[in-house]
């Protein structure tokens, strides 16, 4: 099957970065947000997130042109193009909401469609016993930013047939330039897992006075070559997504969350996003010195 | 006997219909957009008002099944059926050490190609699909390759070879391969024909400038050296492309601005060049139009027609004096300015470069004073005949 045109549900973080990724290589995208202002707002953001590309000189000004072209935004699910041979679905990570998706979707859309979630600890067996076509759904984890990481995880649920497999596999390598890694259902699949776990450990080495934060990401960037921090890292991604990760992945991995997050997340203080996290950043996103945990200092044997 | 020359990119494929009994262009065309529902099919047929339709071309199988059903046409006329199509010519970017010719493709070929696909990754992999498609098409008839690295084979090893640790040659064949192949060897051969000279015994250097710009030195028929290397990024200033630069610039460019290897790529490849230099444009018209009132825009004028000039220089040093200076492509055929600035001032190698001559002059023209030792020229490149002329000569070989 020729993957021509998708399908995007949602137009945050992760909507729009499947948007880009599939336009600029020459895919069709309707992107679907319930929400007009919230999808002229994401259909903007693209168009800015763009200009840092060119910035960066990934990018040109007509290879721009051409991709914002090929992305069409609409706020009605059941208008979506029949022509869509894939439905990303990419809203928050809730189990109820996803399932009434993906029942509207295997409503309106073609048999052949295959319907696929960007989760990082849903179960894809569980969304896809919701629908009629439960061997052509899938999962696939992208890590921000889509356009630049060459990976892409496809995860396959208890029903996911090979052939549905397969065939997102060589539409991520062939269209999109991705290297695949395939993963069978499990909370946090590799990538999330992982992270989580060390995020947490890197917490936890920052609470006990082990350690400063910056000295931990020093620590893990020169040591073993990473391009971030474990607290850049988690800093990048957002708190507030960190800490559904962790206490997800927690509970079904027994284990305990760092306190730290929690604390930062009821603060508002949501990482780059929000200028405050594990770091402070001014308004271009440049660190700037350390968050409001530097204070912590006072209290941890590490004065 | 009809030859069809294919050129197939990424979403486009360029096509002629040539009789090379007498050499007349029956059609030329081409398709674009391939992959969207609005792709363009443009034919030109001499004599009679441009085609444009607009279809939905999802693949280049489609395509060129669209090509030839509008080739037999019956209202356009030009062939009554397929099998008046006795070979098709195929331009392929990359020949590797391999070819230093044009060949027949069969099965080795072909696989040959693949395996070259490491060297030319945005060009080869289209090049293949168009060669499948029209095995496919025209299952009988035969397939010729012609390679943009063939004419450059000559070269000896102190021109293509890097002062690099020798064993990355060995390991990844990374060495000079140099590009345009066809068009510099059109118009070196053009160039003798109107000198009426032998073409294996002059010293000729081309400059093909067009979006991509090479130059070559042909000694006696045989090309010595090319400023295209190991890919169409080396040597000089080109529309969006660098050319020669010292390449410790890119790492540290790339640590200090963060770059992924991807960012650092398309930094030199399609912002750099003219287009980098001024800020305005990466075209040459353009560029010259904006140069009064612009500064940054005279100045990539500058540096492109400067770097031109040492690279005749340099070729002029290594061919031990030439006969004839030859411009063609796009720049080469159409901007007077920068064929004067890289060539003015010149006497002292011969060349008595007629400025008012090459003011007015477009298209072929001889561009020295009558008493210039050295010739000046502008010829029009024309590679779909080369890749005609060589499929021919190939079936020619075979029969």
């Amino acid at each position: 099957m020729e993957i021509t045109d998708v399908g995007i549900i949602g137009a945050s973080t992760a909507g729009r970065g499947f948007a880009k990724t599939m336009a600029l290589n020459g895919i069709n995208v309707v992107l679907v947000e319930l929400n007009k202002e919230t999808l002229s707002r994401g259909l903007r953001l693209i168009s800015e997130e763009l200009d840092q590309l060119i910035l960066k000189w990934g990018l040109t000004e007509s290879e721009k042109k051409a991709a914002l072209a090929r992305i069409n935004g609409i706020t009605e699910i059941s208008q979506i193009d029949k022509r869509c041979q894939m439905v990303f679905v990419t809203v928050r990570e809730d189990l109820e909401l996803n399932k009434e998706i993906f029942l509207e979707l295997d409503n309106i859309m073609p048999a052949e469609t295959i319907l696929i979630s960007h989760t990082a600890i849903l179960s894809i067996t569980e969304i896809a016993n919701t629908t009629s076509r439960p061997d052509k759904v899938a999962g696939i984890i992208m890590l921000p930013p889509f356009v630049r990481v060459e990976l892409a995880e496809v995860i396959g649920g208890l029903t996911t047939s090979m052939e549905t497999v397969n065939t997102i596999k060589s539409f991520l390598q062939s269209k999109l330039g991705k290297t695949t890694v395939e993963i069978s259902e499990s909370a946090g699949y590799v990538t999330i897992r992982m992270l989580v776990n060390m995020l947490n450990e890197a917490m936890f080495i920052a609470m006990e006075g082990v350690a400063s934060i910056e000295d931990i990401d020093i620590s893990m960037k020169l040591g073993y070559s990473m391009e971030r921090g474990p607290f850049q890292i988690a800093d990048r991604i957002g708190l507030d997504l960190v800490l559904v990760w962790m206490e997800y992945m927690c509970k079904e991995l027994g284990q305990r969350p760092c306190p730290l997050l929690a604390k930062l997340v009821r603060a508002g203080h949501l990482g780059r996003k929000t200028g405050r996290g594990f770091y402070q950043y001014d308004e271009n996103g440049k660190r700037i010195g350390i968050g409001a945990l530097g204070q912590l200092k006072k209290w941890s044997f590490n004065i | 006997m009809n030859i069809l020359v294919v050129n197939c990119g990424s979403s486009s494929i360029k096509f002629q219909l040539l009789d090379m009994e007498t050499e007349k262009l029956l059609v030329k065309g081409s398709v674009e957009k391939i992959g969207t529902r609005s792709a363009i099919l443009n034919l030109d047929i001499p004599g009679k008002d441009k085609i444009k339709n607009v279809f939905e071309i999802l693949d280049h199988q489609t395509a060129l099944e669209k090509v030839v059903q509008s080739l037999m046409c019956k209202d356009l006329g030009i062939i009554k059926d397929k099998s008046d199509i006795k070979a098709v010519g195929h331009r392929v970017v990359h020949g590797g050490e391999s070819y230093s010719d044009a060949v027949l493709i069969d099965n080795a070929v072909l696989t040959e190609i693949r395996n070259l696909i490491d060297l030319a990754p945005l060009h080869n992999p289209h090049n293949i699909k168009g060669i499948e498609v029209c095995q496919r098409l025209f299952p009988d008839v035969p397939q010729i390759a012609v390679f943009d690295t063939a004419f450059h084979q000559t070269m000896p090893p102190e021109s293509y070879i890097y002062p690099l640790p020798y064993v990355l040659y060995k390991r990844y064949k990374i060495r000079r391969y140099g590009f345009h192949g066809t068009s510099h060897y059109f118009v070196a051969q053009q160039c003798a024909e109107i000198m009426g000279k032998p073409y294996d015994q002059l010293n000729i250097i081309t400059a093909h400038l067009g979006n991509g710009c090479s130059i070559t030195a042909i000694k006696k028929g045989r090309v010595i050296d090319t400023s295209m290397g190991f890919t169409p990024l080396e040597g000089l200033v080109m529309g969006t492309r660098c050319g020669d630069i010292d390449t410790s610039i890119i790492t540290f460019v790339i640590a200090k601005e963060e770059l992924s290897l991807q960012e650092a790529n398309t930094l030199l490849n399609k912002h750099s060049g003219l287009m980098g230099i001024s800020g305005v444009s990466n075209d040459m018209k353009d560029l010259t139009e904006a140069s009064a009132s612009d500064p940054r825009a005279k100045l990539a004028i500058d540096i492109f027609a400067y770097r031109l000039k040492k690279y005749i220089g340099a070729y002029a040093a290594a061919l031990g004096g030439i006969d004839a200076l030859v411009f063609t492509g796009g720049i080469g055929e159409n901007c007077a300015l920068v064929r004067e600035i890289s060539s003015e001032g010149m006497e002292y190698m011969g060349i008595k470069f007629d400025k008012d001559k090459n003011a007015q002059s477009r298209g072929l023209a001889e561009l020295s004073k009558p008493d210039s030792k050295v010739k000046v020229f502008c010829i029009p490149t024309n590679e779909e005949l080369v890749i005609a002329r060589e499929t021919k000569r190939i079936v020619g070989d075979k029969k």
